[in-house]
Parts: structure tokens; sequence; C-alpha cells
């Protein structure tokens, strides 16, 4: 019996998903998927193009509507409005950045935590924590590309979430910055954040992850540790195999 | 504001209070210098800039283009009008209190539009806002018992206070009441745009998913902007309405509307010292052009009257989308400030979804 399948530890996770499915017309985007992520657990959620990884950040998100199952943040059914997801501890970067073009780099961090008492200082903090203090002035535009990616992390991580959704952290990266992440998503982590992670950087899911679900058309076809997830040959098919060849 | 900490880079309140206190001092001290006429002028320019202001607040900050704001100027003015004729008594207190019913007003119907407008965007919702002028006619001859068709309605006369009659004219009293009005909506607009509200604003027009993600109420957010913007142009055309003494829908046409939306991109879109030049361009422009076919011979001069202003307004907004497309007061802020040349902004990036950016600091 996989980690997945197998019943929540002591205390309800950080986020359960059970028998989720989203379609979108007659196409099953998601079919019956359930995994949960626990306190200080980083869980990678792999799988090819199309196979409804984004999705299911979406659903826990409350972007689109599931046709089934439940989610649940805190052992507490999730209320189907992104605004809300802030104030229960849920952060969530993007795949295309989702930063605020017309604002500065501060600025862009603030908005992550406009309903504090102290926005200033949690995000001049939170601009130190992660190299940016200098261009804190700076419109968001004119930072290089990690550097950006950076700034939507940050946005996430001053709402000092829980729960923190990551789409796609390591694309477009360079080596340096990848390895710079993980240790950031380790740290995050190491503060007692459920991390769920989505990414096809394979060496970095491998490396920084506790857990990996492997979705494909929909559905789990496996999850269990990432040498587990590596060694499984359901996996090595549908996905690994041709991504470790091509990398 | 309250007590939660000031936002890096917000101005304090205090200092926004003393530069609104001094720049009011300043145009009341300038209405001594100022013959009627010109007093009267400066009254407009004070009344548009209400409405302008609020247009470019909204426009710039939330990306939400209203061509409808002449229409919520219009209810600002019935608002006022209406309740100035209703209340038994008479005076400041009169008129204070017409002038709150017209901010009421124009509240009111601001927010019904902005619930309307936050389900939609770009020319949808520019659609709707022209719709909403378009009607004001069929609006006030529809309910013509109270609105009274296309005569509007008659305010009584609010003079200058006894205690100032000696010293102040009229005409110079009236403009004196419209820029306190217009320091008012232009505080209150820029406090809303310089604190949270206004990241929130801004945040929501760049990117609406991630806002959401973020915990900002982008639907409660645009609603609000709008209804805010709303108020801003009610109080400008419910000061209209105790200058002119009247409120009709003739006075606020279509042409008028789209006026207002000239003002502020030639002003500079985001800016409201941009809509405070670009409401003075508006008063001055067409009486300007009268002066000048004034010396033509009658048949020419009849037959410029008007049309005239309509084409230099045209040559105007594209002479400034060609040289300056941030507006003038863009053009005159980048003159103080050249960009470092170690920050270009990056051209290889996706165009921007809203074509409506601000351009220029926010505060």
């Amino acid at each position: 019996m996989s980690a997945l399948t197998a019943p929540p530890r002591e205390g309800a996770p950080r986020l359960a998903v059970r028998g989720l499915s989203v379609r979108f017309g007659g196409l099953a985007a998601l079919d019956d998927v359930s995994l949960h992520v626990d306190e200080g657990e980083v869980v990678g959620l792999i799988g090819p193009n199309g196979a409804g990884k984004t999705t299911l950040f979406n659903a826990v998100c409350g972007l689109v509507r599931p046709s089934a199952g439940s989610i649940a943040v805190g052992g507490l059914p999730l209320a189907p409005d992104p605004v809300r997801l802030a104030a229960r501890g849920v952060a969530r970067t993007l795949q295309g950045l989702g930063l605020f073009r017309g604002l500065t780099v501060r600025e862009n961090v603030l908005a992550g935590r406009l309903d504090a008492h102290d926005p200033g200082s949690d995000t001049q903090r939170q601009l130190a924590d992660l190299g940016l203090a200098e261009h804190a002035d700076r419109p968001v535009g004119d930072l290089p590309y990690p550097d950006q990616k950076k700034v939507a992390l940050a946005r996430a991580l001053v709402a000092e979430p829980r729960l923190l959704l990551l789409d796609e952290p390591a694309g477009g990266l360079g080596t340096d910055d990848i390895a710079a992440l993980g240790d950031l998503v380790r740290h995050t982590a190491a503060t007692g954040c459920a991390v769920l992670l989505v990414e096809h950087h394979v060496d970095f899911v491998m490396g920084v992850c506790d857990r990996v679900v492997v979705l494909d058309f929909g559905r789990v076809i496996a999850s269990g540790t990432p040498d587990e997830v590596a060694g499984d040959p359901a996996v090595d098919e549908a996905y690994l195999g041709i991504e470790v060849t091509a990398s | 504001m309250n007590r939660r900490q000031r936002l890096p880079g917000q101005r304090p309140l205090v200092r926004t209070l003393a530069l609104a206190a001094g720049w009011t001092a300043v145009a009341l001290l300038g209405t001594f210098a100022l013959d009627p006429f010109r007093n009267y002028q400066l009254a407009l320019v004070a009344a548009y800039l209400c409405a302008t202001a609020g247009l470019t607040v909204l426009v710039g900050a939330t990306g939400q283009l209203s061509l409808g704001h002449a229409a919520l100027m219009a209810v600002g003015g019935y608002g006022y009008a209406l309740t100035s004729n209703a209340l038994p008594f008479e005076g400041a207190a009169r008129f204070v209190v017409a002038l709150l019913a017209g901010a009421a007003a124009s509240a009111v119907v601001g927010l019904l539009l902005g619930l309307a407008a936050a389900r939609l965007s770009g020319p949808y919702l520019a659609g709707l806002t022209l719709a909403v002028v378009v009607a004001l006619p069929a609006v006030a001859s529809t309910w013509s018992t109270v609105l009274h068709g296309d005569q509007g309605v008659q305010t009584d006369f609010e003079g200058v206070p006894d205690a100032l009659r000696r010293i102040i004219a009229l005409e110079q009293w009236q403009a004196m009441v419209a820029v306190v009005v217009a320091a008012v909506v232009v505080t209150g607009l820029a406090l809303l745009r310089g604190g949270r509200f206004g990241l929130r604003m801004q945040a929501v027009r760049d990117d609406e998913v991630a806002a959401r993600l973020s915990g900002i109420p982008a639907g409660r957010v645009k609603v609000l902007a709008f209804a805010a913007s709303s108020v801003a142009a009610g109080l400008g055309g419910a000061v209209l309405c105790f200058v002119a003494q009247a409120v009709s829908p003739g006075a606020y046409t279509l042409g008028f509307s789209l006026l207002l939306v000239v003002a502020v991109v030639i002003g500079g879109l985001g800016s409201i010292l941009g809509a405070a030049l670009g409401s003075a361009v508006i008063v001055l422009l067409p009486w300007l052009i009268g002066r000048l076919t004034a010396g033509l011979p009658t048949d020419a001069a009849q037959r410029l009257d008007g049309n005239l202003a309509v084409l230099v307004f045209g040559l105007l907004l594209i002479t400034v989308m060609a040289l300056a497309p941030q507006g003038l007061h863009g053009a005159l802020a980048s003159r103080r400030r050249r960009r470092p040349p170690d920050t270009p902004r990056q051209i290889d990036e996706p165009a921007p979804q809203k074509v409506l950016v601000p351009t220029e600091e926010q505060r």
C-alpha cells in the first residue's frame, strides 16, 4: 500500500485531496485523484504535459470546480474562493509568474501581505532573505527572469503560508539558481510549512522532495519516495524514462 | 487613516494634508487676482477636475475605462439640485447637505454600475458606460415630473455669505467653493490611491488571478474603485450645478463625456496633476478658439464655432499621443528625471493585456 492511500498520520494533513475529479466537457483532466501533504513535508507532483498537475493546483485554489471529490486544508473543507485561501494560510505561485507589472519589486511583495498590521517590515525582511533588497524599488519588469521568479516566490512567502503551492518553480532557472531554490524550499518546509510543487526538472524534484506523486492522464500512477518512484516501471514508461535520457 | 502601519513609500498623512492645504491656499488667493470671467472659468476647471481626477484614478489604477463619467456628473448635479430645492432651510447648510446628497446619489449609481463593471472589462465596460450617457436624456424625460426632461432642474441661487459680500464677488465666491470641493475630492483620491487600497487596485489591474490568490478581493476592489470615482464625478456635477444654478441633460452629452476622457489622456493617464492640466485645457481651448474665430466674418465664424474645437481636440490628442504618449504630466516628469541608462524597459515581454497602464510613479 502506498503512502498516498494510507490514512493520514496523527492530526489532519495540511492538504488532503480525496477522490478529486475535474472534467472539462468530456475530458477528464483529473480522475479520482487522492493525495495529501503533511506539515513540514515537500511533495512533488510530476507527470507529462497535460497530466493534470496544474489543474489539480487550480482546483485546490478554487479556480476550477471539481466535479467530484473533496479538498481539505488543515482538516477543514476548502471554500471554492481563491480570495479566502490566503486567510487560510495557503499561498501559490503561478506558472506565468503572475507579477504585477506596473508595480515595483517591493510593492509586488507587499501585495501578498496587505492584510497584515505592518506589511512594510515583513516585506523588507522577505526581500532581504531572498537577496532582493537592493532591487526593491525597481519596476519588477526590469529584473532578469530568475529574479522575477524570486519576487513571485517572495510574494507567496511573505504571507507566511502553512501550505505553499509552487507551480514550476525551477522553470527557466540555471543550475545555481535551482540549487538555491532547493535550499529555500527545504528551509521553508523546515519551518513547518507544507509544500506541494509541480515541476518538470527531475533532478530538482528528486533532490528536494520527501515524496513524489506521479500523474498521467489525470490519474495517479505512482507515488512514494523519490527512489521508489524512480524505480517504478510504470513511471519510466509514462514519463521518467523519456525525461531521464533526455537530460 | 487607521492605526495600521504606513506602507513603505506611502506619503505620511500629515504631509498629504499639508500639501493639499498649500495648493488650496494658493488657488484661493489666486481668485483675488482673477476677473469675474476668469473666476468662472476657474470654477469650471475645479468642477471638471473632480470628475477627471476620479476618472484618471479609475483608468490608471484599475484599468477600468469609463466613457460615462458625464452621466455620473449629471447624477451628482440632479442629486444636488433636487435636494437643494427640497430643503426648508437656506445658506451654507443647504449647500453642504445638497452637495452630500449629490455625492450619495452618484455613489449609489456608481455602485450599481460598478457591480456590472466588475464583471466586464475593456471595450465591454466602455460600451456599458457609453450607454449610460446616451440614455441620460431618455431617463430625464421618462421621469419628467421630477427631472423635467430636457429642460432640467433649476436650483435656488447660493449667494456670497453676508460677511464676505463686500470683498468677494459672486464669481469669485463660486470659484472658491469649487476649489475647496475639488481639493477635498483630489485629496481623498490621492489618499485612496497612495495607501493599501491603491496597491490592491493596481494588483487587480495587472493580474486579477494573482491578486485574488494573494487574498485581494478583486471584484470588491473594482466595485469600490468605480464607486469612489463616481462620487468624485458626482461632486463635480454638484459643483457645476451650484455654479450654473441648473442641471440638464444637454450639459452632459456624449461629447462632453468623451472630452473628460480626452482631458485625462492629454494630462497623462493616472496622474491627478495631469487631470488638472487636462481640465484646464478643455475649459480654455474652446474659449480660445471662440476668441480667434470672433475676428472672422460672421458667416465663417458661425460655421467654425463649435466644430473647430472638436477638430482641434482631435489634433491635440493625436499630437500628444505621438509626441508625449504619457501626456503632459508624463512629458514634464520625464524632463525632470531621465531614466538611468542601466535600467532599460524590457521590450521582449509579451504585451500587457490591459492597454491602459499608468504612466508615472503612483504617488
